[in-house]
């Protein structure tokens, strides 16, 4: 039954083609569905160019596909092109697999024109204001909006515009922009005061937050602080609407959140490509999607599909309490790296760096604070009026952290900080590139720092402020309750808030998920000493750094290391070597870079 | 300098002349009296036009970017017509027009502004084929018959000539980028024809000899310079001199 209805429907074309209606001309759009279809069509195609009614324009092997090829034909109607009368025909070992295309039938007029190209061209100069430029005014059949065809000449001037000029009347049916413009360039002033260009779009009434003249696409979306946009944002399918971009009427732009996050976005693409020679967040393209008044506290977040708008994935800006946008362009960056990572190893592993809990070593049996003697066997620990039992291996703590969330935040903590030496001048002070993570957000930063990890408080503790660990013996290692189960046979784990730092018992605030941030600096110190060089505080180990010149170096081995050849559930020390053997593989076993990254793994204790 | 050089040659003309008239033994009857009306039709060869270039400065991805055109005003063959009457033995006026059509290629260079960041303009440069300037000239000449011998005489003459100017000008041009945007490739030059008139002047000398009563062959020198200031589409003023020196021959006929 289908096989009849489509030899019915393109018969029914085929004769309209042949026999025609100069009354009622029209286009038949080719989209064959069916074996039927396309081989009705083929045929009818095949007919035509018989008849010199199609003339065949190139014909291109398929560079992806072995075996096919694209045939492209043009519409004629006695000689004269039909605008906009193609069709595209695609071809397997020979074989027709699909015709797409539009042809125009019913057509009827005389093909002798009324006026000459040169006066076609003396008009043109009065309507254009320019003069012909490229090749003569050439005939055309113009099918009309009403469905009609014109004889006309397609002529182009100085003016940027192509028209189609009636060849009888002399009349412009048509003018065509050759000018393609979708995105516009603005200006916006930052938080810190600080002016730059911004890629927008325009829309009816203004400008909105939508770049398109990068290769992967920027939309900003301003929640306006409403909760039910970012929900409705972040919950699958992350439906967006138009509504949902920030908007600025003449496109000078003076919300220093939604200006700097758009604007860094789109540095942190230009540093990822220029750089890396990555496209985007996923190497393909895809759409990336920020979110700014968020509503967010001191933070910024990335979450992957299959949440974020679309299910793409987006990022989400918060602010300071003090109302500073969390938007500087380290941390954007870090927030797209983490996107990178995310990305790419789902591409690879078909998921993203596994954020658990490993074990790191086996403790004592117990462990004294303030007097008191805690052996593993007989302590819980406790949460309000919950009790959980101290996970012990042979009567020993158990220790773990999360390596694969510290690797995630290091190397997006390395790439921030990348970035903002990629784009801003090296020194200190606002607008200026230096090693540490959020220096610019005015009272709030900076957060961590490669370059002297320890010279910032990781969080406060019953031993008072930790700083941050420059060295894998100066990692944090986070005590093992059993959520649920009994010591006997425990099911589910837990990590607690208690933490060993070197042997020092801390009892902590927040386990940090596994002290994913806090532990952080010993990897993104280990970037620092590659590029830099010096001495590591804790290990007194000294790294031959390979110069800010060669920074470069350091930066694609650390990002090849992510994007290639990390696996989804490393540990610190694997990362270390995923990274050296990225160097070898870039510069060669005794390279700058590979020593550089050798001896900075080693000084931060992740190789031997 | 080439002014100058024009003007030398018309000087030269003007003094040499003369002199060879003087070397000549015994009154000379000028030739010219019986005839009151002449006509010229002369071939030219018009050289020594003066280059040009234009600056402008454009709004581009919120930016201010600027590009030049260098115009090479090349030599190009002209036609002359002019026609007058001799009021006395050795006075006379006429009426001549003179039609040059120059091709003026350019060397074009800009400064694009990049449309991430301020300050890294890119660098584009390129040629732009296909312009030309039309001169139509006409010139009003005073003009003093200098008699050599019977069949050979001389001229020199002066006046204001009326210029009308055709020149296409460079108004905005096409480039092509692609993402990271920080090189640009020149692609096309976007010209309009910018029109407009102005008075000058013509200063020059002719030498004729006829072969009968009425039909000779001559040779003339003329400088006619004017200076205009042309607007493009861009609305852009562009400072021009139009004109220069001229030298040919041609027919000579009076009656």
């Amino acid at each position: 039954m289908k096989r009849s209805f489509a030899l019915l429907t393109a018969a029914a074309a085929l004769l309209s083609l042949e026999v025609g209606s100069a009354q009622q001309p029209s286009a038949v759009q080719i989209a064959a569905n069916s074996t039927a279809e396309l081989r009705a069509w083929d045929s009818t195609i095949d007919r035509m160019v018989r008849a010199n009614q199609f003339v065949t324009m190139g014909s291109l092997a398929d560079p992806d596909i072995d075996g096919r090829r694209h045939e492209s034909l043009a519409q004629y109607y006695q000689g004269i092109p039909v605008y906009g009368g193609s069709v595209s025909r695609q071809t397997a070992q020979g074989v027709t697999v699909s015709i797409i295309g539009t042809v125009f039938n019913g057509i009827s007029i005389d093909t002798t024109p009324t006026l000459s190209a040169d006066q076609v061209v003396r008009a043109l100069v009065d309507v254009s204001g320019g003069r012909l430029v490229g090749d003569a005014p050439s005939l055309v059949i113009f099918p009309t909006l009403d469905g009609g065809y014109r004889l006309a000449y397609l002529a182009t001037m100085s003016d940027t515009n192509s028209y189609i000029v009636d060849a009888e009347s002399g009349s412009v049916l048509w003018t065509i922009e050759n000018i393609k413009t979708q995105s516009q360039v603005g200006v916006g002033t930052g938080a810190l005061g600080d002016t730059k260009k911004i890629s927008t779009t325009p829309v009816a009434g203004g400008f909105q937050t939508y770049d398109q003249l990068r290769p992967a696409p920027i939309r900003t979306f301003d929640t306006r602080g409403a909760d039910a946009t970012l929900n409705r944002l972040m919950q699958p399918p992350g439906p967006t609407v138009d509504s949902d971009f920030s908007v600025d009427a003449d496109n000078t732009w003076s919300d220093p959140a939604v200006v700097d996050t758009h604007v860094h976005a789109g540095w942190t693409e230009d540093y990822f490509f220029k750089q890396l020679g990555w496209t985007g967040i996923d190497n393909r393209r895809g759409t990336i999607t920020a979110v700014v008044h968020s509503g967010l506290l001191n933070n910024a977040f990335f979450i992957g599909p299959p949440f974020g708008a679309d299910g793409r994935g987006m990022f989400v800006f918060g602010r300071t309490t003090t109302g500073v946008p969390m938007t500087t362009i380290d941390v954007v960056a870090h927030e797209m790296m983490h996107g990178v990572t995310d990305a790419s190893l789902r591409q690879r592993t078909g998921t993203g760096l596994l954020s658990t809990f490993t074990i790191d070593r086996i403790g004592p049996t117990a462990y004294t604070s303030g007097g008191t003697t805690f052996p593993c066997d007989t302590t819980d620990f406790v949460v309000g009026s919950l009790r959980f039992p101290m996970y012990c291996i042979g009567g020993r703590y158990v220790l773990a952290s999360n390596h694969g969330g510290i690797i995630n935040e290091a190397f997006s903590d390395v790439f921030g900080i990348a970035a903002e030496f990629f784009h801003q001048p090296v020194g200190t002070g606002p607008l200026r590139a230096d090693y540490k993570l959020g220096e610019d957000l005015t009272g709030f930063g900076p957060n961590r720092a490669a370059d002297v990890p320890a010279s910032l408080l990781a969080l406060p503790s019953s031993l008072g402020p930790i700083p941050y660990p420059d060295h894998a013996s100066r990692a944090f290692s986070f005590l093992v309750a059993i959520l649920q189960g009994t010591r006997t046979n425990p099911s589910v784990l837990v990590g607690t808030t208690w933490a060993l730092q070197g042997d020092q018992l801390a009892i902590l605030p927040t386990n940090d998920t596994g002290g994913v941030h806090i532990n952080s600096t010993i990897l993104s110190h280990a970037f620092y000493l590659a590029i830099e060089g010096g001495r590591n505080a804790t290990s007194g180990l000294t790294v031959q750094g390979v110069g800010a010149a060669n920074r470069a170096q350091i930066e694609k081995s650390f990002f090849r290391a992510m994007t290639v050849i990390m696996p989804n559930l490393p540990t610190m020390q694997i990362a270390a070597q995923a990274t050296f053997q990225s160097a070898v593989d870039l510069y060669g076993a005794n390279s700058a870079a590979a020593v550089a990254i050798r001896q900075a793994m080693q000084a931060v204790g992740l190789m031997n | 300098m080439r002014m100058t050089i024009g003007i030398s040659i018309v000087l030269l003309a003007v003094m040499v002349v003369p002199a060879v008239a003087q070397q000549r033994p015994g009154p000379v009857r000028p030739p010219s009296t019986k005839h009151r009306v002449f006509v010229e039709v002369n071939g030219l060869f018009q050289a020594g036009v003066q280059d040009f270039d234009e600056t402008v400065t454009f709004q581009k991805n919120v930016e201010s970017g600027t590009f030049s055109a260098d115009y090479d005003v090349q030599s190009a063959p002209a036609f002359n017509v002019s026609g007058g009457s001799m009021l006395t033995d050795r006075v006379g006026v006429a009426v001549g027009v003179s039609r040059f059509s120059h091709s003026t290629p350019s060397t074009f260079s800009a400064s694009v502004p990049h449309p991430f960041v301020f300050n890294q303009p890119r660098s584009i440069s390129g040629n732009i084929g296909g312009l030309t300037r039309e001169e139509l000239a006409l010139h009003v000449q005073a003009r003093v018959m200098v008699p050599v011998s019977r069949k050979l005489e001389g001229m020199v003459f002066g006046g204001p000539s009326f210029f009308q100017v055709k020149q296409d000008l460079v108004d905005d041009f096409k480039y092509t980028e692609t993402y990271p945007y920080d090189t640009a490739t020149f692609n096309q030059g976007i010209t309009s024809t910018a029109k407009k008139s102005t008075i000058g002047f013509n200063v020059g000398a002719d030498v004729s000899y006829f072969f009968s009563r009425q039909i000779g062959l001559g040779g003339t020198a003329q400088y006619a310079a004017a200076s205009i200031d042309l607007s493009s589409a861009g609305g852009t003023t562009t400072s021009v001199r139009v004109g220069g020196l001229q030298v040919g021959g041609g027919l000579r006929l009076r009656f």
